[in-house]
């Protein structure tokens, strides 16, 4: 009875711990119509990273710990301001802190990141229109010399927006004639 | 016991003036945020404070780094597709609390206005107000932290923001 009781503390433990990431709301959203949800492991981006050329780049996507992607699209995004506030407040508490929003039109991006100990921890990006909804989150250990060593490998041109668009852009157009990242 | 008593109303308002100055802006910004017709930027302290700490090999990084470090917030509040962008430039120019910022620049070319102010405590600026109006553009921008205007210009390209192009106009030759 003792060992069960335990059992079941660490399993309540380990699902709190996996919610944590994104406070609710890509499980809340996930099973939901028209949801495209997808986790990719820790495991799984490992697996990714065997196909990246050069040893760097595989190096730091080693570095990313889990991936969450929530899309609603083409339909009325379903996630309730109340929602959106619960989220803030509680990424606030938990050291989150917003980066940048942007709004345009109906369009708002708001961008979030956790630090500790000198490494980006978690970064958060939200897309927000009446008729879409997306949530990327990676959870993740990089170091700010690491970003510095990527930033030397993107040639100059491409930091500046000078390289071919990549196909499926991060941020809608609209978002992205007003502020290049 | 008296005079305690009535000072500290005094005290009160003379606190509460201090930042109702800026407020106007504030209210401003407030004003048009949720407007369609305007897109709006936000980059927070901790954007800034995060870009500080990443160097490369790049010397032009490495200018706006030394920048940002400093600077603890920016708003952007533009739209290119107005038809009363003169107006709200005017609107916006009545707003500005002449006697708390310092007029930097003004240029008129054509249609278009442009107009910066800084705020300074001694020798250091601490924020800085960029105002463009032409009949179908506006831009409000302000930029708060320690501001280097020698360098500031540097962010222009940096930023990359619509409207941040006029900090161009700050270049010292």
């Amino acid at each position: 009875m003792k060992q069960l009781l335990i059992g079941l503390i660490l399993s309540l433990l380990a699902a709190a711990e996996t919610q944590a990431q994104d406070y609710g709301l890509y499980w809340k959203y996930k099973d939901y119509d028209g949801a495209i949800a997808i986790t990719a492991p820790r495991w799984a981006v490992h697996a990714g990273s065997w196909f990246l050329d050069e040893k760097a780049d595989r190096k730091l996507l080693r570095k990313v710990r889990k991936v969450r992607v929530l899309v609603f699209e083409d339909e009325p995004n379903p996630v309730s301001d109340l929602d959106m506030r619960r989220f803030f407040t509680k990424a606030q508490k938990r050291k989150l802190e917003e980066l940048l929003f942007v709004r345009d039109g109906n369009t708002r991006v708001s961008v979030l990141a956790k630090e500790r100990k000198n490494s980006i921890r978690k970064l958060v990006v939200f897309v927000r229109e009446p008729e879409t909804f997306a949530l990327v989150s990676v959870r993740c250990k990089i170091r700010y010399d690491e970003i510095g060593k990527l930033l030397d490998r993107i040639p100059r041109d491409k930091q500046k927006g000078g390289g071919d668009e990549p196909d499926v852009p991060l941020l809608p157009t609209s978002v992205r004639n007003v502020i290049r990242l | 016991m008296k005079k305690l008593l009535l000072l500290l109303p005094l005290l009160y308002l003379f606190a509460a003036a201090a930042p109702a100055q800026n407020d106007a802006i504030n209210r401003f910004f407030s004003q048009y945020m949720e407007d369609e017709r305007f897109t709006v930027v936000f980059v927070s302290p901790k954007m800034f404070s995060l870009v500080s700490k990443i160097s490369t090999d790049d010397p032009e990084w490495e200018n706006i780094r030394e920048v940002v470090g400093g600077l603890t917030g920016l708003r952007v509040l533009t739209s290119d597709s107005l038809d009363n962008g003169v107006s709200l430039y005017k609107e916006a120019l009545s707003k500005v609390p002449t006697s708390e910022y310092a007029e930097l620049l003004t240029v008129r070319d054509g249609k278009e206005n442009v107009r910066i102010w800084v705020k300074d405590s001694g020798n250091i600026i601490n924020e800085l107000l960029l105002l463009v109006g032409s009949p179908d553009e506006f831009v409000m921008l302000s930029l708060t932290g320690t501001i280097d205007l020698d360098k500031i210009s540097s962010l222009s390209k940096g930023l990359d923001i619509q409207g941040a192009e006029h900090l161009e106009k700050i270049k010292k030759d």
